[in-house]
Order: structure tokens, then sequence, then C-alpha cells
């Protein structure tokens, strides 16, 4: 009796995922193997695909573009995680707070985040414009001279990076706030009873008991940021000199612009290893000892 | 009564069948929007008014995404049956045999009426592949307004418009130092390093296409020389270094005098509140003729699986209609490309097309070769490396010469 009844689970579960893992093997996993299987082959997109072996690899690894892009995907990383991360846990801490206004606050610091890409890249494109943008208007207030923010080989990155991270920190806010509220009041009132200020109670209470959200936050932002693509390309168009070119754009560039699939698939798939191996380090952190409260 | 209703049922049959055999109805995608876009509509309307036999449904695909939505298409079997393609991405598509050759439906006396510089490039192989609708050239506009504050103005008290790039790159600093405006301004992709250098190397007598060697050669000296002229500009900051948009607003704004643009910006500049503008052909290097970049729309009729010979026949009746009509299209600033509407009363008496008119025969298309998309690019980014001073002009040129030697086929 007890074993047809699991039977009977069992085949009701694989019911209730068929409809999803329907749709997931035919849109996300065939499309993902063939993907890899092309990366050994010269494709154009229109003839027939040709096997070469490592042929792409080899192209692709004595390529500087190649080299120049992955440093600049790594870069705009390196700029934006830290900030997104820390910025978003201190104002979560604040809106967490009983501070007046609340949820003018807390609605205005996600609002960007609905907007589309295009919206917030054309925004700040005008915003970041050399003789009528805001920004150096607003900087000539203290007497710096204009800045060619988005044409400049060094202030290109960054201002594609302060954008960014206006536009996405809204969401890392919420991660936060939500783990935050998650925490029992009683930890807060036995340190006010013992004398702690909000200071300590930050530090000793608030940080530490949000472990797994910082390390959840901080994985998902950098495969955010390693994926970047739409703002600079809007922003910047990769410019100037290629000089903010990311890895896929160069992929975008390869396979849909100049056809070639085979190139621009064994492309992703160095793309792919890379997210693997951030993916791994995640689990690998969570799983080592939850929280209770 | 039975096999009478039958019979009415097979009549009617038969009758609707024939009627709505007769009208075949074709589609059609375009990339145009704005000012564009609407002559674009009125086409399609006007004729299908007119054509009671041929039914055009038109398509309206950002051009952002267009070139990816036709490969999608192409490669899905599901393209358009008639669709826009520039000139000088044609042998990309072209040479994957995805294209209708029609030069058996359309008459000589048509391909006759065409400029020869503009329909020798909708041939492949030589199959015609395209009909080209216009051309849109490189041009120079000046800002009035601009350049009498700087106080450049001749005896007659009209504003100075450089007829050589030395006196274009005299005047242009002068109106730097005088003024706090710059001398030119212009978008830092196709536009400079790709038109811009495109009008030069062929005004100072270089060619691509080496016919020895059957392949495209870059000269290492004259793109040298090119880009000597380029940087020049940029010295001395009389050009910023912009964007399409940044440029074209410094330029409607009145903070720069001259710029460098298509000849589509005449949809939007005369009617641009406050702008005093001018517009000619581009300036010559001294001696030379002047030659610039110019590109094509042209009419292309992709292959399909359910395509038959009326599909052809009316897309090949639409396009051909389109194009003798091309006076409106030249509304938008672009040139038409066929003698008869160059020289109808329509086309001249649009405003200020006499100044440029004639660039339609001076433009030059960018080669008939696979590779250009990606050749292209290589030449916007490293015209970007010269003028941020990453490159010297010589290491440019060279870098050039070794990109079209491995890019293009």
């Amino acid at each position: 009796m007890i074993v047809t009844n699991k039977k009977r689970n069992t085949t009701l579960a694989y019911l209730f995922f068929l409809p999803f893992g329907l749709f997931f093997a035919l849109f996300k996993i065939y499309p993902f193997v063939r993907s890899m299987y092309l990366g050994f082959f010269k494709w154009d997109v229109f003839g027939t695909p040709e096997f070469i072996g490592l042929e792409n690899f080899y192209t692709l690894f004595t390529t500087d573009k190649f080299w120049e892009a992955l440093w600049h995907t790594v870069y705009f990383t390196i700029l934006t995680v830290p900030p997104l991360v820390i910025i978003g846990f201190l104002i979560a801490v604040l809106l967490n707070s009983r501070i007046k206004f609340v949820g003018f606050f807390r609605a205005g610091f996600y609002i960007p985040y609905i907007l589309s890409i295009t919206v917030i890249s054309l925004m700040w494109k005008l915003m970041f414009n050399e003789t009528f943008g805001i920004v150096n208007k607003f900087l000539s207030v203290f007497g710096i001279e204009s800045i060619n923010w988005l044409n400049d080989p060094v202030f290109a990155m960054p201002a594609v990076v302060f954008a960014t991270i206006w536009w996405t920190l809204g969401f890392n806010i919420i991660l936060y706030l939500s783990a935050i509220q998650q925490i029992p009041y009683s930890y807060y009132e036995a340190a006010t009873l013992d004398g702690a200020n909000s200071w300590q109670k930050l530090i000793h209470i608030t940080f530490p008991l949000l472990r797994s959200t910082h390390i959840l936050v901080f994985v998902l932002q950098v495969i955010y940021s390693l994926q970047i693509f739409g703002q600079v390309y809007i922003m910047t168009g990769g410019g100037p000199g290629g000089k903010t070119r990311t890895l896929v754009q160069y992929i975008y560039e390869t396979g849909f612009k100049y056809f070639k699939m085979g190139y621009a698939q064994a492309n992703a798939a160095i793309f792919f290893l890379i997210m693997l191996g951030v993916a791994i380090a995640q689990v690998k952190l969570m799983s080592k000892r939850g929280e209770q409260f | 009564m039975k096999k009478f209703v039958v019979l009415l049922i097979v009549l009617s049959v038969v009758f609707f069948g024939t009627l709505s055999a007769k009208n075949t109805e074709i589609t059609f995608w375009t990339l145009f929007s704005g000012g564009e876009g609407h002559i674009m509509t009125d086409f399609v309307d006007n004729f299908n008014e007119s054509h009671p036999d041929i039914t055009v449904k038109a398509q309206k695909i950002d051009w952002l995404e267009y070139y990816n939505k036709l490969l999608t298409g192409l490669i899905s079997g599901q393209p358009p049956d008639v669709a826009i393609m520039h000139l000088s991405v044609l042998p990309d598509y072209a040479s994957k045999g995805v294209l209708t050759p029609v030069k058996d439906y359309v008459p000589k006396a048509f391909l006759d009426e065409y400029l020869p510089n503009i329909i020798k490039r909708a041939y492949y192989d030589d199959e015609l592949v395209a009909l080209p609708l216009d051309t849109h050239p490189l041009v120079f506009y000046y800002n009035k307004k601009v350049i009498e504050n700087a106080g450049l103005v001749d005896e007659n008290g009209n504003p100075k418009v450089p007829g050589t790039w030395d006196e274009y790159l005299e005047f242009g600093k002068e109106i730097k130092t005088t003024t706090d405006d710059y001398g030119a301004s212009l978008d830092k992709f196709g536009m400079l390093g790709e038109r811009w250098f495109i009008a030069l190397y062929n005004q100072l007598g270089g060619s691509f296409y080496d016919e020895k060697a059957g392949k495209v050669i870059i000269d290492k000296e004259l793109a040298e020389e090119v880009y000597s002229i380029i940087n020049a500009s940029y010295k001395d900051e009389m050009t910023p270094v912009t964007d399409y948009d940044g440029g074209e607003a410094l330029f409607v704004n009145d903070r720069a005098a001259y710029h460098l643009n298509g000849v589509w910006a005449m949809a939007v500049y005369p009617d641009t509140e406050g702008l005093d503008f001018g517009v000619s052909m581009v300036p010559a290097v001294e001696g030379a003729d002047p030659y610039t970049w110019g590109d094509s729309h042209s009419i292309i009729f992709p292959k399909s699986p359910n395509q038959d010979k009326d599909k052809v026949e009316a897309a090949v009746t639409f396009a051909k209609w389109i194009i003798e009509n091309s006076y409106e299209w030249a509304k938008a600033g672009h040139l038409p490309v066929v003698k008869d509407v160059l020289e109808s009363e329509e086309f001249q008496s649009l405003p200020m097309r006499e100044n440029y008119m004639e660039a339609a025969s001076y433009a030059v298309l960018a080669p008939s070769v696979i590779g250009w998309s990606e050749f292209r690019e290589e030449m916007w980014e490293l015209c970007q490396k010269l003028i941020i001073g990453d490159l010297t002009e010589e290491e440019a040129a060279e870098e050039l010469v070794d990109k079209a030697e491995s890019i293009l086929e």
C-alpha cells in the first residue's frame, strides 16, 4: 500500500514537473548543448557547420580583442560589486530604521530598477554629455573642468559603472531589507538592555546574522556584473577605441554581426566556464553553515 | 435540389477561389522610422490603392534589430517577400545565396536609368540581386550663426565655407580660438573611421578594390595621409570626440561650426527651430574631385520556401513603383539614383538640393566584398584609437592594411 502510494506520488511529481521541464529542456538545455557542440565547428549561420576541432579556441586565445574584452568585463565587475553590496546593505539598514517617509524612500530607491535598460542608458548618456550634460554642469559649481565622460578612455567605464549602481542598487536593497526584517526583534531588545548602542547592534547583531545574505547578494552581483552588455552598448558602443567592449558584446558582434557562429559559441563556452566557477563557489560558501535565529 | 446545392457550392468555391488567387499578397519589412517611416507608410498605402491585384503588408522593425530579425527570418525560412538592405552589406547576404536574382523581372530600360556607380553595386557574381532606391552620401553642413560669430565672413558678408580640407582645418581652428565654440563635430563611429575615411581616401586617388589581385588592398601611404588629415582636425580641441547624438546636438545648438553627416539629416535640420544652416558637398583635397562616401538603401527579394513567380513579380512591381516615385522619398534628404527622378521637377523643387545633389555621382560605395560588416567596425575602432592618442597615424595605417588582409575575402 505504502509502495503504491509512493509510486503514485512520484508519477504525480513528474507530471507536475512536466510543463516546466518540457520548456526548460526545449529552450534552455537543448540550445545550451547545441551551443557547446557548435563551438568546435566553423559555421556562417546559413551553410552546414564544418568540424574544425579546437581551432576556434586557439584563435580565441591568440586574439587580443578577446583578452581585452575579458579584462573589461572583470574590470566592470571589480568596480561594481563592492559598492553595490556595501551601499545596498547600508541603505537597507537605514530603510529599516524608524525614519520619516520611510515608504517614500523605499519606493524611491527601488524605482530605477523597474526602468528598462534602454531608458536608463539613454538618460545617463544625456546626463554625461560633455557640453550639455547635467553632471558637468554640477561639477562646474565646484570648479571642476568639463569631462568628456563617455568618450574618454579613462572615464568611460566608471561612468557606466555609476549609472549601473544607480540603476540596480534597489534590487540588493530589497534582498537585504527582507533579510534584516527576519532577524528577531528580541535580539536587539536584549542588546539594548545590555547597553549596546546602534553601531554596536549593527556590527555585532545585524551584520553577522546576515552571513548567507551577504554571500547570496555578492554572488548574484558577480554573476550579473559579468554579464554586462546593454548599458555599455548603448552608452559607449564599446568605445572609445574598444576600451569598454565586454565579453558579451564580443560574442554578440562575432556571432550576429560577422556571422562567425562557431567562434562566438566557443567564446560563450569559455564565458560559461567562468560563470560556472562563480556558481560552484557560491554553493560551497552557502552550504558551510546555515544561520539560525 | 441536392445536386443544385452541391453545384452552387462548387461554383462559389471556384469563383471566390479565383478571386483571391488574383490578389497576390506580399510582405515587406522596413527599418525606417520618423520622417522616413511616414513616407514609406504612405508609399505602401498609395500602392495598395492603385494596385488592386497586389496587397503589400508592411512591417516596420526597429533599425537596431533589423538585420538580426532579417537573419532569423532567412534562417528559419520565413523571410519577407520584399525587404530593405544597405548595399554595403549586400555581399554578406548575397554570397550565402539567400537573395533572388531579379534581372529577368526588370526591363532593361529601367536599369539603364540608374547612375552607374550605384547600380554596379547591386550585382553580386554578375547576378542582379537588389534594386537601389536611393543613395545617402556624406555631405557637409555649416552653422551660419557660429561662423558669423567668429567673424569668418567673405566680402559679401556670407559665412565662409571651406572648399578644401586645408581651409577646413584653418577655419575650424580659427573658430575654436576666437569663440568658445568647436570648429567641427561628427560621430566617432561610422562617420569618422568609415565614411570620412572613404571620402578622403578616394579624393587622394586611392581605391579599395585591386583588379589585379582580385581583392581589397589598402594603400598604406594613402591611409596614413588620410589619418593625418583626420588627426589634425582633433588637435587644439577643434573637434570634440562625440557620438552621433552628441555631435548633432553641438551643431543644432550653435556650438559647432561645421558638421559631417549624411544627407538623411536633411529630414530634420530644415525644420529645427533656431537653426540657421547651409549644406554643401564635402571639401576636397586640393585639386581633387569631391568624392564622398555613400551607401544606398536597396530593395531585396529574399528567397523563401513558399516563393513563386507571382510573388516575385508582384514584389518587383512594388519595388519599381517606389523607385519611380522616389522624389517623394527624397523629401527625407536621400538622393534619387535614377536619372528620370533626379531630373524631375518634383525633386528639383525641393529646397537646398541643388547644393549637394551632385554628391550622388561622386558617392563611393563600400566595395563588394564579404566581411565588410566586420572590417568597417575595425575602421571605426582604429580611427578612435588614433584620435584618443592610442595609435600613431603610421600604426593605425599599418593595422588597417593588416585587417583588410585578414578579414576581407
